[in-house]
């Protein structure tokens, strides 16, 4: 009954921040320099009435706050509205690339998560040995690397020179290999940065040394006793970092042409498509907030604590 | 510890993990689309081919009718067919249309179509469908203005179409020589609706639309009811050797380019300038060269002191070292001081030379005329004054217009060897555009494309355009140039008013951009048209790699 309550109780806590995050967009687009209708027409060879009148037409001649409710109450109804630039549903849009996106984010967080667990307990098991250095030296250098440099070593690597992978484009599901891997590096290094610290702390408590002592096996000391609560905060972070991936998306799609929704994301801010950046958004929020309290649950599920201290129960 | 026990654990976790992955990645993508752009359909006749030709541009086109969108490119130019082309020097030639006569005053054109013409999909293309096509275009199209001279269409026939023109307007040639002007299957788009229509139109052109792949590519397949009438193809008919065509859209230039290399792809467009010397060194790509159509130049706010002073801009023009702009841009540039590029109708050689002649650099005349205008070093601080006041400018430069936003950084130091001082302002393009439409600006990079010289009507009429200048010589002869039909006249009318503008300079011409499509050598029988750099494969066979 607490975990429900907490779990109710957060859920609704989500609805306010998403409601903030779609009117502080909004407004955001609304301050954009330029103008959506002059970006569509981008030729020299159209006349100032011309972009009124379409600028009438998509009711952008509207105050922002009404333009604002128009497209709250279509939401609502579950229409997201439609691109001013391909006059589609922003939901077909949208649904045609999220597949693409949701694929490349399951596994680069996959292949991060377990190159930076498992590197981290390696290298806080070795600690001081010349394994922890090489590993975490590695680290660092991996988290200093950014996405895009490193995706585009990899193309010239894997596609342009060994010719064993498509260097862009969607041809099948080895095509997302690259890209998975260049978004995957840089994050795994900081995973394992925080499991090492965490293990190393964990490893000193007392109840460790208690569990050595009881003459416990190796394999139950590490995992059941050590490795469960070293993961507490490696598991928070796990599902705080999935939205953040949209934004690594963004850049490592348009690099290798996949496409999926952070391209569309780029291509419509540049654009200035309101709709579609509202409805991306929107689904970026959402999946924040449910990521955010599935976190939460599961933390719930491995320290009881939590549950008692933040439910306000018992 | 025990070494073995932590290893153990390791393979464990990382062999579930992969697991994991692989079998999520399987089912996540199960429902997705399997197009695979390499696959080459079979029926082969002659096996050494290729049969596919892939194409790579750098934007993915807002929607394929090319009646609805704001602009148009490769995809377009190959579901679409106009009624005539520009041929390689700029001269108006059959395409779809068999011929045409104008009338002597120029308001009535006639068109004749070829006996048999046909839609891709199998429809007639006769005079009444060409007739209802410009009609949804006049009432569908954002450039709808394109067409509002024509009065009234009368079928003579059924291959023959009259058009009546409130007026002689010989810049109709400009829309009707690209797809803007090819005619569409207007009776499809009326049944299936225009949002359908826009994803999966009907035109003549040589292929017809297969796939559209979101985000992706366009497949498209031969048209076999394609017929053309361009003399310089001599495949007139649908290309045996080309049964599909793969348009894929890449964003990222280098990405773009590493495909190209990798032979993956056969045709690049948006070839960045950065890489144009080192494409010109591999021995399996060849580069065609087209020149824009239209000029980089500095748009000036002639409202503005010290710009209102017209020896100023002269100072700035004659300041300006366009060969050494030229040089660090890799000679991919044609220093320029006129306001047409020889990609444009009307272009006159003379009034280019006289621009040159008046305005070749020279440091000695520029300050010359500052001085004139009462602008001199009183302090000694390197900048020019006048009444205490330094002269300083901001430049408006576009970080998404490689040439220009190099060039930027040059201005800055020639303009330095007068006195005068410049600070740069990096702004994407649009944003710029907008600030100088709202009369924000000093000094502002821009550029234009369009290969009629009624262009300037947009740039420089006081009323149509959108710039601080208004001169009424000017704007008589600008909207003289609409109406002028001998080619021979026309081109003296815009000759003229460039002219004045090299006298008044509101806009200061800097270059015209060299603009390349990189090929791999393997594609035989390719065709780059000037102005904006048509890609005609009638005669275009692919040999296997």
């Amino acid at each position: 009954m607490g975990l429900l309550t907490y779990v109710v109780k957060k859920l609704l806590i989500g609805i306010p921040v998403i409601f903030g995050v779609t009117i502080i967009l909004f407004y955001i687009m609304y301050m954009l320099p330029g103008d959506p209708i002059k970006l569509l027409l981008a030729g020299e060879r159209v006349t100032p009435a011309k972009i009124e009148e379409l600028r009438r037409a998509w009711g952008l001649d509207q105050p922002v706050y009404i333009q604002y409710f128009y497209w709250l109450s279509h939401v609502v109804r579950g229409d997201l509205g439609v691109s001013i630039v391909t006059k589609e549903p922003v939901t077909l849009l949208i649904s045609q690339r999220l597949p693409y996106t949701l694929a490349l984010m399951l596994i680069s967080t996959l292949l991060s998560y377990a190159i930076g667990v498992l590197s981290g307990v390696l290298t806080a098991l070795r600690r001081g040995t010349l394994v922890d250095s090489v590993v975490s030296i590695t680290g660092i250098v991996g988290y200093s690397i950014p996405g895009f440099w490193f995706g585009l070593m990899l193309m010239l690597a894997f596609g342009r020179y060994l010719q064993i992978l498509p260097i862009s484009g969607y041809e099948g599901p080895h095509s997302l290999i690259l890209p998975a891997l260049s978004l995957a590096l840089p994050s795994s290094a900081y995973v394992m940065r925080l499991t090492r610290a965490e293990m190393i702390e964990v490893l000193n408590e007392d109840y460790i040394r208690t569990a050595w002592a009881k003459g416990l096996n190796e394999r139950r000391v590490l995992l059941v006793h050590a490795l469960r609560n070293a993961m507490i905060p490696v598991v928070v972070m796990f599902f705080l970092d999935i939205p953040w991936l949209i934004g690594g998306a963004v850049v490592i799609e348009t690099l290798f042409a996949l496409p999926g929704m952070g391209r569309l994301l780029y291509v419509s801010i540049i654009r200035q498509d309101y709709a579609v950046v509202q409805g991306i958004v929107l689904i970026i929020t959402v999946l924040t907030v449910v990521f955010n309290t599935l976190g939460d649950i599961v933390v719930a599920v491995l320290d009881p604590r939590v549950r008692v201290e933040r439910g306000g129960g018992v | 510890m025990n070494n073995n026990a932590v290893s153990k654990l390791v393979v464990a976790m990382l062999a579930l993990i992969v697991v994991i992955a692989l079998v999520s990645v399987y089912f996540v993508l199960m429902p997705s689309p399997t197009q695979t752009p390499t696959t080459s359909p079979t029926g082969t006749t002659t096996p050494q081919l290729k049969r596919t030709l892939v194409i790579a541009i750098p934007e993915e086109p807002m929607g394929l009718d090319v009646q609805q969108v704001t602009w148009s490119n490769e995809v377009h130019d190959l579901i679409f067919q106009p009624l005539v082309v520009l041929d390689p020097n700029m001269s108006i030639v059959p395409d779809l249309a068999l011929s045409w006569e104008v009338s002597e005053n120029g308001t009535v054109i006639i068109f004749h179509l070829p006996e048999g013409a046909k839609f891709s999909n199998g429809d007639p293309l006769t005079a009444e469908a060409v007739k209802e096509s410009i009609e949804r275009y006049k009432s569908i199209s954002p450039y709808a203005e394109d067409f509002a001279d024509v009065q009234e269409m009368v079928v003579l026939d059924t291959y023959t179409l009259k058009l009546i023109l409130s007026k002689p307007a010989p810049y109709l040639w400009a829309v009707l020589v690209t797809n803007y002007g090819a005619p569409v299957n207007a009776k499809v788009a009326r049944e299936v609706g225009n949002d359908a229509f826009n994803r999966l139109p009907v035109g003549s052109g040589p292929y017809k639309v297969s796939e559209w792949v979101r985000g992706s590519h366009v497949v498209l397949v031969r048209n076999d009811n394609y017929r053309t009438n361009m003399p310089f193809v001599s495949n007139k008919g649908p290309n045996p050797y080309v049964d599909e065509v793969i348009v894929r859209f890449i964003p990222e230039d280098l990405t773009r380019i590493a495909e190209l290399e990798a032979g993956r792809v056969d045709i690049v467009r948006g070839v960045p300038l950065d890489e144009v010397k080192r494409l010109r060194e591999n021995p399996n790509i060849k580069l065609y060269e087209t020149l824009s159509p239209g000029i980089h130049y500095i748009m000036v706010n002639v409202l503005k002191e010290p710009l209102n002073d017209v020896r100023v801009r002269q100072a700035i023009m004659i300041a300006l070292n366009r060969s050494e702009i030229a040089a660090v841009l890799d000679n991919n540039v044609v220093p320029w001081y006129s306001f047409l590029s020889p990609s444009q109708i009307c272009y006159n050689k003379s009034v280019e030379s006289l621009g040159e002649s008046l305005y070749s650099h020279d440091l000695n005349k520029a300050k010359e005329l500052l001085k004139e205008a009462g602008w001199v070093d009183t302090n000694g601080d390197g900048i020019v004054d006048k009444n205490g006041v330094p002269l300083k400018l901001t430049l408006l430069s576009p970080t998404d217009d490689p040439a220009l936003k190099k060039s930027a950084p040059l201005i800055q130091a020639q303009l330095a060897k007068i006195g005068i001082s410049i600070e740069i302002k990096e702004y994407t393009y649009d944003y710029i555009r907008d600030l100088t439409s709202e009369w924000n600006f000093e000094l502002a990079l821009r550029r234009f494309s369009w290969a009629d010289p009624d262009i300037l009507i947009y740039l420089v009429h006081s009323e149509y355009g959108n710039y601080t200048y208004s001169n009424p010589e000017v704007d008589e002869l600008l909207e003289l140039g609409r109406s002028v039909t001998d080619m021979t006249e026309r081109t003296k009318v815009y000759s003229r008013a460039q002219e004045i503008l090299l006298r008044d300079l509101p806009l200061i011409p800097l270059f015209v951009l060299k603009e390349y499509t990189a090929v791999n050598k393997n594609v035989k029988g390719l065709l780059v048209l000037p102005p904006y750099g048509t890609l005609i494969i009638n005669d275009v066979w692919i040999e296997q790699r």
